[in-house]
């Protein structure tokens, strides 16, 4: 077994474990071998104490309130979100006999958001969906945008 | 592998072995959060990398068409949402000092010698490629085997393995380049 053999050996050793007499003949006799596998099981080990600090750390920040950058997916859905909340609206707000808007009918327009005015849900919708209202142009018309909420979240097939 | 809980379909075999409900609970998105830090070292970027994977992963359901790869395939998206998070902000050489200074004010100035190294180490990461550091972070931080890797990188369990000896070898080369072992090939 040459060293280039007997490392690649160490690898298979410590990855599969098991003992492997020919390796440690091998680096019985070699030093430069030997050092080769103290510096790896150091490394190792360095590696394994990473993962426990890492394996503590995140708990804490995984709930807590002090970084939540969490608006970036939130931004990317909200139009569709919102786009699918206003023809909901507007299919709730049609009233046959009702002359359908002209240009100069009052339409209720995103840009002019007001105060959030609140929203109940019930039932499950309250563990999986944020609601929040908002004001627009037309004091008769509000927007309701609807949000996961990711600690409860169900990947559903559509 | 998969804690998740699954349910599959009712109605048709065709969607039998496809998820037709995969819940996601709190220990699963720990697990994922814990994932997305190694790669991020960052709370806010590791936080917005799982929700985007999440959201990601509800969009493209339908698309899973093994229900028992679910997670692998979830701990896939978030990985190349990582990866994504690097390339556009060069997170590894934003947050590496970043870092060394969290590590000292985390832990403070250590005279244990295993929590020197281990500090090193993490300092020494970012300098992988992108590949090594995956597979470091997949196998030895995470713990995942060889053909969980193979699954999360698209790759084969044999290739993932080669991988791992890899950057074992290039961290140590970088860890230990003052006192180099080179193999001289020679019979003993």
């Amino acid at each position: 077994m040459n060293c280039n053999d007997a490392r690649k050996r160490w690898h298979l050793r410590f990855d599969d474990g098991g003992a492997d007499r020919a390796l440690d003949e091998h680096l019985g006799r070699c030093a430069a071998c030997r050092a080769y596998a103290a510096q790896m099981s150091d490394l190792c080990a360095a590696l394994e104490r990473i993962r426990d600090e890492t394996e503590a750390a995140p708990e804490n920040a995984a709930h807590s309130q002090a970084a939540p950058r969490q608006t970036g997916w939130i931004i990317r859905l909200a139009p569709g979100i919102a786009a699918a909340a206003m023809i909901a609206l507007a299919l709730l707000a049609y009233r046959p006999g009702i002359a359908p808007p002209t240009k100069d009918s009052p339409v209720a327009t995103p840009a002019t958001e007001g105060p959030a005015l609140g929203i109940t849900l019930k039932d499950e919708s309250k563990s999986r969906l944020i609601a929040v209202a908002t004001a627009t142009g037309n004091p008769d018309v509000q927007m309701y945008r609807l949000y996961p909420r990711l600690s409860a979240v169900s990947a559903v097939s559509p | 592998m998969a804690k998740a809980s699954q349910r599959q379909a009712e109605s048709g075999d065709a969607d039998r072995a496809r998820p037709a409900c995969a819940t996601l609970d709190a220990a699963d998105r720990d697990r994922l959060y814990r994932l997305a830090y190694r790669f991020a070292w960052n709370h806010a970027d590791a936080e917005d990398a799982v929700q985007s994977a999440v959201a990601t992963a509800v969009q493209r359901a339908d698309q899973l068409r093994e229900s028992d790869k679910w997670w692998t395939w979830l701990c896939s998206i978030v990985v190349q949402r990582c990866r994504e998070l690097r390339r556009k902000e060069s997170l590894w050489q934003r947050h590496a000092p970043r870092y060394a200074h969290l590590t000292t004010e985390d832990h403070g100035p250590s005279d244990d010698p295993t929590s020197a190294l281990s500090d090193r180490v993490r300092e020494l990461l970012p300098r992988l490629s992108a590949r090594q550091y995956e597979v470091i972070v997949l196998r030895h931080l995470q713990g995942m085997s060889y053909d969980d890797i193979a699954e999360v990188l698209g790759i084969s369990a044999p290739t993932a393995r080669v991988h791992a000896q890899a950057s074992r070898e290039a961290l140590r080369e970088l860890l230990f380049a003052e006192s180099p072992t080179g193999a001289q090939g020679h019979e003993l």
